[in-house]
């Protein structure tokens, strides 16, 4: 009697619940679903962004999900695509671009920038507005852009008789130079701390007049002479033991700056706040790029925006409603003030809070962005690009002769995947 | 008395759900596994073309793809190797009347329950050139330590090294177990004929151990060749890729950062091929020197 009591409860219970279950079901698929990456400030503000776009009684609600990293995020979205899920808006770096809009992944968003709904992308600086265009289509929007800085020590800059940042390359290998300190046969501090990503050395090579590829991979010259000449300074450097090229899995470049073991880094603005969270004994300082023979130009870097074609045909234009929301002047200035990105359009820009020393320097850089990301959405051309680099830097190859089989073997891979 | 059509319903009926489940998440993806590499599809994308055996080919001749194979097969016979020997010798130790036995026998086996991620941290630590224990000897001593993660061949030592570690771990508990069921009267009867003690250990305690031996080493291989987790927080493959990949490593690049899954699932049925290669030759090789269990 009483097992029966209990079973007779249970399925009472069962069946009360099945329409809140239901409920709850149609209030997930109703509302628009992100999936974000970054940690920190960078991430928490997304979450709070979405938030306040919720506040603010859209149609339907955003939930903003973390993913992980970028590499995270990618794996988990190829998962879902692949498996004919996903979400309907996702933040995406700069790598996967080409493939997932070659692969009909993205949605178009030409139509909703040129809608009723639509933005005006001539506040965007340089070609960043057009970085996410493929083959026609409009695929990508830049919302977490940075662009590369120069951090530096101040005590070393003093205690090396420096007066301040270097503005030309030749002042940048001279200063790496005179800020090396060894004592006993044993390096206490490198000029220069080198990070394993290219990244930084594509603005170098570009403020020098080079150009690694063009924009539909038909002419690759990752043995650009620019190219070739600087990647030489660069090693020379390490070969001299004023730089270091350390082991990222330990704490890489930053962990070197911040430990006093390096006196400069290039890198990105957004760990601005933890590296100066981090810095032990000295005064971090930041400075722009120096300029080169083709003065300054900037490699954008960061994540944008997608909608995703696994979003509804129904929900798109809502879907786009956030977007739009996010690339908002206030919000993007607000976005870049929490996070250390960059507030990329000339309206955002007029409002953010510049109170963080590190915001002139990026406000300064947005006039020079080159938005080109083509180096970066080819596997690879980015693979062989990154093996030659570490190789010139760990391994002291000759830098004129790893380029041109770097090059060899990306147009080789090209030629066979497209990419 | 029952039938045999009955007993037969009633055995097919026990089989089913098992059979179901392996033949829709097992056999069913070894058999799509196989048709995908055949083709040239992407991961993202519907669309693909029948390559035949191209995607095989072209890993044949494939630099990054031999040096992977390579450094796997170096990978894994070292871990398997150093770890016999290693746990073997902690297993006799452990196996003496000491004091702290069961403490020594669970920090023995504590790197075995370490999750990889956890592990690999704590040797990236270990061996930071600047910041990390060995950096502080090295300092002490006035030299420079080598930089382990940024030289291939060391990068790839490390890897040997923490795998070995783990794989000692696991291997001395049932080093342990297999001494604790040798016979004391075999000793009782070889220290009748000699006093010395590696005779004794040549002749009795290894013979008694092999079939333990056999299943550390089918058990050391398999997991080595499926290490992924070190090489991805250690050293992504690099410095310059694919200097310490390994295979299942360089699998997921293919597949999640090259998008080529075709080519990804050809890598994995050789993979399963070598691996089903390797067992057989294990067995016969075991059943040659009686290392299985009964014989």
């Amino acid at each position: 009697m009483r097992i029966h009591s209990i079973l007779v409860s249970l399925t009472i219970t069962i069946l009360a619940m099945t329409p809140l279950a239901a409920c709850n079901r149609a209030a997930e698929e109703d509302a628009i679903v992100y999936w974000r990456t970054l940690t920190g400030r960078a991430g928490e503000a997304q979450d709070e962004l979405a938030s306040r776009y919720n506040a603010s009684g859209p149609t339907r609600p955003v939930r903003a999900q973390f993913q992980g990293g970028y590499g995270d995020l990618r794996t988990k979205l190829l998962t879902a695509l692949a498996g004919g899920g996903g979400p309907d808006i996702t933040q995406l770096g700069s790598f996967e671009i080409l493939e997932f809009a070659r692969a009909g992944a993205l949605v178009d968003l030409q139509p909703f920038v040129d809608g009723p709904d639509g933005i005006d992308l001539a506040d965007w600086p340089g070609t960043l507005a057009d970085s996410g265009r493929v083959e026609g289509g409009l695929y990508w929007l830049p919302f977490n852009v940075s662009v590369p800085i120069l951090y530096y020590n101040a005590e070393a800059f003093t205690e090396a008789g420096l007066d301040g940042p270097p503005e030309t390359w030749d002042d940048f290998f001279e200063a790496a130079r005179r800020l090396t300190v060894v004592e006993n046969g044993r390096t206490m501090r490198y000029g220069l701390a080198l990070w394993d990503m290219t990244w930084p050395i594509v603005s170098a090579i570009w403020s020098e007049g080079g150009m690694l590829t063009n924009g539909d991979y038909s002419a690759i010259s990752l043995d650009h002479p620019a190219a070739i000449a600087v990647l030489t300074r660069f090693q020379e450097l390490v070969k001299e033991g004023a730089a270091i090229l350390p082991e990222q899995a330990a704490g890489g470049h930053r962990a070197w700056f911040t430990s006093g073991r390096a006196a400069m880094i290039l890198d990105s603005p957004a760990p601005y706040a933890d590296i100066t969270r981090a810095a032990r004994g000295f005064n971090v300082r930041t400075a722009q790029y120096p300029a080169g023979t083709a003065g300054r130009v900037y490699a954008p870097g960061g994540g944008g925006i997608a909608i995703l074609a696994s979003c509804p045909e129904h929900k798109r234009a809502d879907a786009w409603r956030f977007v739009r929301y996010l690339l908002e002047a206030e919000n993007l200035a607000w976005y870049a003030t929490e996070s250390g990105y960059a507030p990329f359009t000339a309206s955002a820009r007029a409002i953010a809070n510049d109170s963080h020393p590190e915001m002139a320097d990026i406000n300064g850089a947005l006039a020079h962005i080159q938005g080109d990301f083509s180096l970066n959405m080819s596997p690879a051309l980015r693979d062989a690009f990154d093996r030659a680099f570490m190789r010139i830097m760990l391994e002291g190859a000759d830098v004129g002769e790893t380029l041109r089989t770097a090059n060899a073997e990306a147009a080789r891979r090209i030629a066979r995947d497209g990419l | 008395m029952r039938s045999p059509s009955r007993d037969a319903l009633v055995f097919l009926l026990f089989c089913a759900p098992n059979a179901a489940l392996l033949l829709v998440f097992t056999h069913g993806p070894l058999v799509y596994n196989l048709v995908l590499s055949l083709t040239d599809r992407r991961l993202l994308g519907a669309d693909s073309q029948w390559v035949g055996l191209s995607n095989y080919a072209m890993l044949l001749q494939d630099a990054d793809f031999i040096r992977v194979v390579l450094n796997t097969i170096a990978y894994a016979c070292a871990v398997v190797l150093i770890a016999q020997v290693c746990a073997l010798a902690v297993a006799m130790l452990l196996n003496r009347p000491v004091w702290g036995r069961g403490l020594f026998r669970t920090l023995v086996f504590s790197p075995w329950v370490t999750t990889p991620a956890a592990a690999a941290i704590v040797w990236i630590v270990l061996l930071d050139p600047d910041a990390g224990p060995l950096a502080t000897l090295y300092h002490a001593l006035g030299v420079e330590g080598p930089r382990w993660l940024s030289n291939g061949l060391l990068a790839l030592v490390a890897l040997i090294t923490l795998g070995a570690w783990k794989e000692t771990a696991f291997a001395a508990i049932f080093y342990l177990a297999g001494l604790q069921r040798v016979p004391v009267e075999l000793y009782e009867s070889a220290r009748l004929e000699t006093s010395r003690h590696f005779p004794v250990f040549w002749h009795v305690t290894l013979p008694m151990l092999r079939p333990v031996t056999f299943f550390l080493v089918v058990t050391g291989l398999i997991a080595s060749f499926k290490t992924f987790e070190a090489v991805d927080l250690m050293t992504k493959g690099g410095p310059v890729y694919p200097d310490s990949s390994l295979f299942v490593f360089h699998l997921y690049r293919t597949a999640f950062e090259n998008y080529r899954i075709g080519e990804a699932a050809a890598q994995a049925t050789l993979f399963l091929v070598a691996g089903i290669l390797i067992t057989t030759l294990q067995f016969v090789a075991a059943k040659r020197w009686g290392a299985l269990e009964g014989e």
